[in-house]
């Protein structure tokens, strides 16, 4: 075994140490996972199932005059072809009407009458085999008659003020404006979205194994879109490839998929294609945001106008206005600023829907702010390291009040800048890129400073004694590879005082577990792990008072500890888990009163924050960048367990770096997806990724029993930030001010080429 | 034609199997998953881009086992005749880990665990064929894997520490052992494989390949199937006759004299690399190309013989000066590699003809090369465009200039005007300036979402004055990959 810097184990006497939460424990995931034993929904295949093509629109805007399914139906093994008028008039999905007066567009199953988007479903194939599905696809003939798109228009609007931001400007010594158009992002986990339906007619019991970050919201959909009796229904997230926001509601896909196989009374499965998922699952971002900031000459900011310009695509997910409404309450970020004015747009267009891919308007929010903030320093003369600290919003203000009626609950925002300073050697930095210019080298310096809500409300968490004596912890929250059931086993242990290997965590199906919410928003660890330590401070009370009666003492007086429970200060034994799990058997104890179930209401929102810095290198022949410095300061309150969080904290500074540089979907004048394809689209592979400091800072959250805050999304919030700042810093002297997303080698090559035309004509 | 094999015999996880009755494009993947119920290798793509479906072959090689990374999407069953196939599953034992998924738990290089059985795969050939391996290397390594969760560093840090974990039973009797099951599913013959309109040839000599091309003129000729494999998952095309080249032990003979290094159409990419003669310009080219799953399992010859108008092997070659040798029964036409693609999509095959080798004339004293590989990601990514030249300098003047460039035009193309301009003249600032704008004359490039006409015109001129620079020694060559090296090294 190698020697492991993460397994520094504060150890007791006994072996274990003091205190599970802040240890790295290694994941007990992995096994499973490293000996490809993991179970994934394609791994999943019930006895007679059947297989489910989708056949998509190859147009954006069309009106269906028929759909002919006599030919796939008779093909060979094709035991149904289905399309809208099979459905009737069943509904989508519901939306979160987040925004006052939202129109909200729900999805149609499968098209019906029209198709607003290139992939959308119009029919299912059914066969016995996937092949046969595959074969009989091309036989369903669709009439489709190109139409103008729908207008579509503004799927929300919300404006939000503080203070007379007119008047601000009308003082302003200076007043900086950008414009920043995000690319449209692929979600692109590993695991394409997959659904296993199986109902058991004879039962009327319906199980569905899905790919999903929200079983318990898949479960409340699935009953009411179907009229199934909740208690019948049964939905099981087994181990999922990766979400990023792209599997939080469920898709006409896989409702479609469950209505078919109680029509058939069969088992049916679907798995999408790499471009299945490219054309018709959420992407994220895209959207176009303006700003403008107001300051004196002093450099403190006076007032930020903002408009922010989201698309939603041609149907709302759940929370189809939540990267609009984010951004907008988010701005303007970790900064005072003395007036306020931001105007959110949400517009339907005739492309994929738009989901809440890792960010969701928490990195638009901070691009936008800190490319003004650079931008001002710009015109001020001022060093943007400077101008920053002397906005930042000083620790003692927190808990701070936002214009949007937001609540950041905690941070040092000064702190972490300062740290990100001193860890990269800033002025030094500085010194060397000066000295790179002077030998023609086109190289830069950027920050990128943020705050990161981390979600509000409630989640679940159960706890029993199995028969074995393992404690088993049933949490609302769910995983897709953040390590779950290592950190949360490390938070009950401590809360029962117990060892982690006593405990088995059991999350994602909604026959074991609580309603709940499930993994979103960076909330998890805050929300629902807070729920498995109220749950297993409950549990251990609980086991004191019941053991304190057996062994016929006070409940002061029982130890527990990861052999079971004693008396304190007697010689007696006591009971092993296992013999108390056998006491609750045969009756001496009652096991039920061990049972802890609740649902915990977090007291706000958790707020991270951080400072991210980044030294680029462009290579002036081809435009190329390279990120050759990345320093990140995170406050991620208190730490469950370290080797996960900076997993998380590394993968997301990968996807914001393909978010900056490469990662790319695009639609033409058609709407047609041009790069529907792992060869079109850039995901960061081994080499492009840059390697990273990191360093964190801890102020504790106030919101939550644990008093941490999220990790999983500020990857791709403040990184991609800072590379956009560095990258400007870098094309600044060339007389470059504006590239968009993502900042490719050609983007950036024609940029100087214009750029050094129009100096030339000035010249002349 | 020698004896008919009617099954395909290979050994799986250690055990001998012989599969009758196959469909022949039956994806590896869709056997071990749907036949075998062997569900730990992934499919994430489909397409040979991610990687999640890597499993290890082993194939029989003088002196012992040669072994493979692959993707198992885009094998075809039928290749996998006489050789092994190793899954995530068979690598640990049930109470301990094979060293590379320890390193992989210990590091902390798996999240979600969907990439993880392919990256295991990856980490598992190399342990087999290797002794250590660099930071660098490691990320070389995982070129083919792609993962969303982990940002790489993990698994670089995975890839790096195994070496020290030695495994319970020595390397060397694992490959012994791999050595004498591979003796066992030895067979010579043709392997023909018939279902339904389908039929598959998998012939094990030159002569029995080019009868089969004469008899079956309209045929696929399949190598690696790093392309044509995509025909079948990707476009869901059904290739009725297919003729496979991959048990032609004379196609897969690399043979170097002081003047040429002649290929066989069989190589892989992997295998040229491996061969100390070659340009270290082409080797640091090849090594961007695909990942280390596609240049295991690609060919030289398919790359080129397919035509396809994206790929960087040919203009490296055009420069290089690389003649081809096509074979129809007993005629064989040998031609430039430039005079072989012919327009968008259409190539000097004619029916029948089969690509046998390729001649790359090694460079001579006094000849600078250059190779550069454009485009959005470091590893395999398509090219904006790729520029390769090749000069020979005699007392300070140009005496031959071959510039092809891939991404310019719809065939790999010469620029035969800057060639003409350069040729003749002082290899020098002055002489670089005037050639730049002739590349207006030589091509006439699309703009699309890769890069503007503006961009590729532009970046192609400033690429001959970076080539001028580095090869006279001003600058030192800098591909990102060195850069690359340097960044990795100080990883924290």
């Amino acid at each position: 075994m190698m020697a492991m810097p993460q397994q520094r184990h504060a150890t007791s006497l006994d072996g274990d140490p003091e205190r599970w939460i802040g240890q790295s424990r290694l994941r007990c995931e992995d096994d499973r996972l490293v000996r490809g034993n993991g179970c994934f929904v394609d791994d999943i295949k019930p006895e007679t199932c059947a297989y489910v093509i989708f056949v998509r629109s190859p147009v954006a805007s069309a009106e269906i005059k028929s759909v002919d399914k006599a030919a796939a139906r008779a093909a060979r093994g094709v035991l149904a072809v289905l399309s809208a008028e099979d459905f009737g008039d069943i509904s989508g999905a519901a939306v979160n009407p987040v925004v006052e007066g939202m129109q909200l567009v729900e999805f149609t199953v499968l098209a019906r009458d029209r198709v607003s988007a290139v992939g959308q479903p119009v029919a299912m194939v059914i066969a016995e085999t996937l092949a046969q599905a595959i074969d009989a696809v091309d036989l369903v003939a669709i009439d489709y008659h190109a139409c103008e798109p729908d207008p579509g228009g503004a799927g929300f609007a919300h404006r939000s003020t503080l203070g007379d931001c007119d008047s601000a400007f009308s003082k302003a010594v200076v007043i900086a404006s950008v414009c920043v158009q995000h690319a449209r992002l692929a979600p692109m986990s590993l695991e394409p979205r997959a659904v296993v339906a199986d109902y058991d007619r004879a039962q009327g019991n319906f199980t569905i194994w899905l790919s999903t970050q929200t079983p318990w919201r898949a479960h409340a959909e699935l009953s009411r879109i179907l009229g199934l009796a909740p208690a019948r229904v049964r939905v099981v997230a087994p181990d999922v490839g990766g979400s990023f926001g792209g599997k939080a509601s469920i898709y006409p896909e896989e409702v479609a998929v469950a209505w078919a196989s109680i029509a058939l009374g069969r088992p049916l499965k679907w798995c999408a294609t790499r471009s299945d998922e490219f054309l018709a699952a959420t992407h994220g971002r895209g959207g176009t945001l303006r700003g403008k900031l107001a300051l004196a000459d002093n450099g403190k900011f006076l007032g930020l106008k903002a408009e922010l310009d989201f698309p939603l695509g041609n149907w709302m997910p759940f929370s189809a206005a939540i990267p609009g409404s984010n951004a907008a309450r988010i701005l303007p970020g970790p900064y005072q600023v003395g007036s306020v004015e931001i105007n959110v747009t949400g517009r339907i267009t005739p492309h994929a829907p738009i989901g809440i891919y890792r960010g969701a308007g928490r990195p638009e929010a901070a691009m936008l702010m800190e490319r003004l903030v650079d931008e001002a320093a710009r015109l001020l003369g001022m060093d943007p390291l400077k101008l920053r600290s002397i906005n930042l919003i000083p620790p003692e203000l927190l808990p701070y009040a936002t214009h949007a009626g937001e609540i950041i609950d905690s941070g040092d925002f000064p702190k972490a800048l300062r740290e990100v300073a001193e860890l990269s050697d800033y002025p030094a930095l500085c010194t060397l890129r000066d000295a790179a210019r002077l030998k023609g080298e086109i190289s830069g310096v950027g920050l990128g400073v943020y705050i990161e809500p981390c979600g509000r409300g409630s989640e679940s968490a159960a706890i029993r004694l199995r028969h074995d004596g393992i404690i088993v912890v049933a949490t609302g929250s769910t995983a897709q590879g953040q390590g779950r059931e290592t950190a949360f086993a490390q938070i009950a242990a401590d809360a029962i005082g117990v060892s982690p290997n006593n405990i088995q965590i059991i999350h994602g199906d909604t026959d074991l577990t609580l309603p709940g919410v499930g993994a979103l928003a960076s909330r998890s660890t805050a929300i629902g792990g807070s729920a498995v330590l109220m749950a297993g401070g409950q549990f251990k009370a609980k086991v004191a008072q019941e053991l304190g009666a057996y062994f016929n003492c006070h409940p002061d007086e029982v130890v527990i500890d990861h052999f079971g429970c004693r008396q304190r200060s007697t010689l007696s034994a006591g009971l092993l888990w296992a013999d108390i799990a056998a006491a609750c058997d045969d009756g001496r104890l009652c096991g039920d009163n061990f049972n802890v179930k609740i649902d915990y209401q977090a007291d706000g929102e958790a707020w991270s924050s951080g400072a991210c810095l980044a030294a680029v290198a462009i290579d002036r022949d081809t435009g190329n960048v390279q990120v050759k410095k990345l320093t990140w300061v995170d406050d991620a309150g208190s730490v469950i367990n370290p080797m996960l969080v900076k997993g998380q904290l590394l993968g997301g500074m990968a996807q914001g770096i393909g978010e900056a540089l490469m990662e790319s979907l695009v639609y033409d004048n058609e709407g047609q997806l041009i790069t529907g394809s792992l060869l079109d689209y850039a995901v960061p592979k081994a080499q492009d990724v840059p390697p990273i400091h990191i360093h964190k800072i801890e102020t504790i959250s106030p919101s939550n029993a644990l008093g941490v805050k999220g990790v999983g999304e500020a990857g791709c919030i403040g990184i991609p930030a800072a590379v956009a700042n560095a990258v400007h810093d870098a094309l600044r002297p060339l007389g470059v001010h504006h590239v968009d997303l993502p900042m490719t080698g050609a983007r950036i090559w024609e940029a100087i080429q214009r750029a050094t035309k129009i100096d030339q004509e000035g010249q002349q | 034609m020698s004896a008919e094999l009617n099954s395909v015999c290979f050994n799986l996880n250690g055990e001998k199997v012989i599969v009758r009755d196959v469909a022949p494009t039956t994806t590896l993947l869709d056997y071990l998953r749907d036949v075998r119920s062997l569900t730990g290798t992934k499919e994430g793509c489909a397409e040979g881009d991610c990687g999640a479906c890597t499993v290890t072959l082993a194939s029989p090689a003088s002196g012992g086992v040669i072994h493979r990374a692959v993707n198992a999407c885009i094998q075809f069953l039928p290749m996998l005749e006489g050789q092994a196939i190793t899954t995530v599953e068979a690598i640990g034992t049930s109470g301990k880990l094979h060293p590379c998924q320890q390193a992989m738990v210990d590091h902390h290089g798996s999240q979600c665990g969907f990439c993880t059985p392919g990256i295991v795969m990856s980490l598992h050939t190399a342990y087999l064929s290797r002794a250590d391996i660099s930071r660098s290397e490691a990320a070389d390594l995982l070129a083919g894997n792609l993962c969303r969760c982990t940002g790489y560093g993990p698994i670089i840090d995975s890839a790096c520490s195994m070496f020290s974990v030695r495994s319970t039973v020595a390397l060397e009797t694992v490959i012994a052992e791999e050595a004498r099951a591979l003796e066992s599913v030895q067979r010579t013959g043709c392997l023909v494989i018939r279902h339904g309109l389908q039929q598959f040839f998998s012939p094990d000599s030159l002569d029995d390949l080019l009868t089969l091309a004469d008899r079956h003129p309209h045929a696929v000729i399949l190598a690696g199937a790093t392309d044509v494999g995509l025909w079948v998952t990707k476009q869901k095309r059904v290739l009725d006759t297919i003729i496979c080249l991959g048990r032609v032990a004379e196609l897969k003979v690399i043979s170097v004299s002081d003047f040429a290094i002649d290929v066989g159409a069989g190589v892989t990419y992997d295998q040229l690399m491996q061969v100390p003669e070659l340009p270290d310009e082409l080797t640091r080219l090849m090594r961007r190309i695909g990942g280390q799953q596609v240049r295991q399992a690609g060919t030289i010859g398919g790359n080129i013989a397919n035509g396809s108008p994206i790929g960087d092997m040919p203009p490296a070659l055009i420069a290089l000066g690389a003649r081809i040798t096509l074979a129809s029964g007993h005629d064989r036409r040998d031609m430039a590699l430039e005079d072989f693609f012919q327009s968008y999509g259409k190539q000097d095959r004619r029916p029948g003809d089969v690509l046998v080798s390729i001649s790359i004339p090694r460079p001579a004293s006094g000849d600078h090369l250059g190779f550069y590989k454009i485009s959005k990601r470091f590893d395999q990514d398509i090219s904006t465009l790729c520029g390769c030249f090749a000069l020979t300098i005699t007392d300070g003047k140009i005496t031959s200039a071959r510039i092809a460039f891939g991404g310019m035009a719809g065939i790999p193309k010469r620029a035969s005007h800057v060639e003409a301009v350069l040729t003749g003249l002082e290899w020098s600032e002055d002489s670089v300036r005037k050639a730049q704008s002739a590349f207006g004359d030589d091509f006439q490039p699309l703009t699309d979402l890769r890069g503007s006409a503006g961009y590729r015109l532009g970046v192609a001129q400033n690429l001959l004055w970076r080539f001028y620079l580095e090869s006279t020694g001003q600058i030192a060559p800098t591909d990102r990959l060195e850069l690359g090296q340097l960044n990795l090294a100080g990883a924290s």
